[in-house]
């Protein structure tokens, strides 16, 4: 995917744990690793809406477009 | 209570066509020897051995089709409509309504009325070839829905 996915960077950065952050956002701990791992197809505006929130960031901290990339399917 | 019900009947007819189609393998020499002395009654000569060896030529592809119809319905039971295994299952009982044509087909060469079967499977085997169609377009929007966090 094109589309990379730094929330793990952003994560580490705010000293905040997958579950809390999963638990703060509204989503599943299992979803949250789907996003996490770039296996996510697509997001909702509202999740990263509440990412953002949640982790006091702007959505390109999270997102980043990288040309050499596969692109998706 | 309605859908359980629905698929409760659905399963019960599969197993009613399991217990005809035994009956009808067992009975086939049978009921082909009764047809046979009504046509030769009429003047016609006898289909006996082509009609049997059709009708038994018949059967795996029958057997197959409702195997995979029974798998197909115990999926949409545990409520797994749309996923691959499905699609799958609908291509294989399309190419089982073909096969059927297929050997009808050789039927028709000596009674012209047995078109009507070929047309029909092969009308089936198309539209479910359709639904597969649908069902594996359902299954690539399932699994996008189910990849969007």
């Amino acid at each position: 995917m094109k589309i990379v996915i730094n929330l793990d960077v952003m994560m580490a950065k705010r000293k905040i744990s997958s579950n809390e952050l999963a638990e703060k956002i509204g989503i599943t701990a299992a979803n949250l690793s789907v996003l996490k791992t770039g296996k996510a197809k697509a997001i909702r505006f509202s999740t990263l809406e509440k990412i953002c929130e949640v982790l006091d960031c702007q959505p390109g901290d999270i997102l980043e477009f990288d040309p050499s990339g596969t692109p998706c399917e | 209570m309605r859908k359980n019900e629905s698929a409760i009947l659905t399963s019960i007819l599969i197993k009613i066509v399991y217990v005809l189609a035994a009956v009808c393998c067992v009975m086939a020499p049978y009921m082909v020897e009764h047809y046979d002395r009504m046509i030769m009654a009429k003047g016609d000569p006898s289909v006996y051995v082509p009609l049997l060896i059709t009708l038994y030529c018949a059967v795996p592809a029958a057997v197959v089709a409702l195997i995979c119809l029974d798998k197909l319905l115990k999926n949409i039971i545990v409520d797994q409509p749309f996923i691959s295994a499905n699609v799958k299952l609908l291509r294989i009982i399309s190419y089982c309504c073909f096969a059927e044509a297929l050997v009808f087909v050789y039927f028709t060469t000596l009674k012209p009325f047995a078109l009507i079967i070929v047309i029909a499977c092969a009308f089936m085997g198309l539209i479910l070839r359709v639904i597969k169609n649908v069902f594996e377009h359902a299954v690539a929007i399932r699994e996008e829905n189910d990849f969007t966090i």
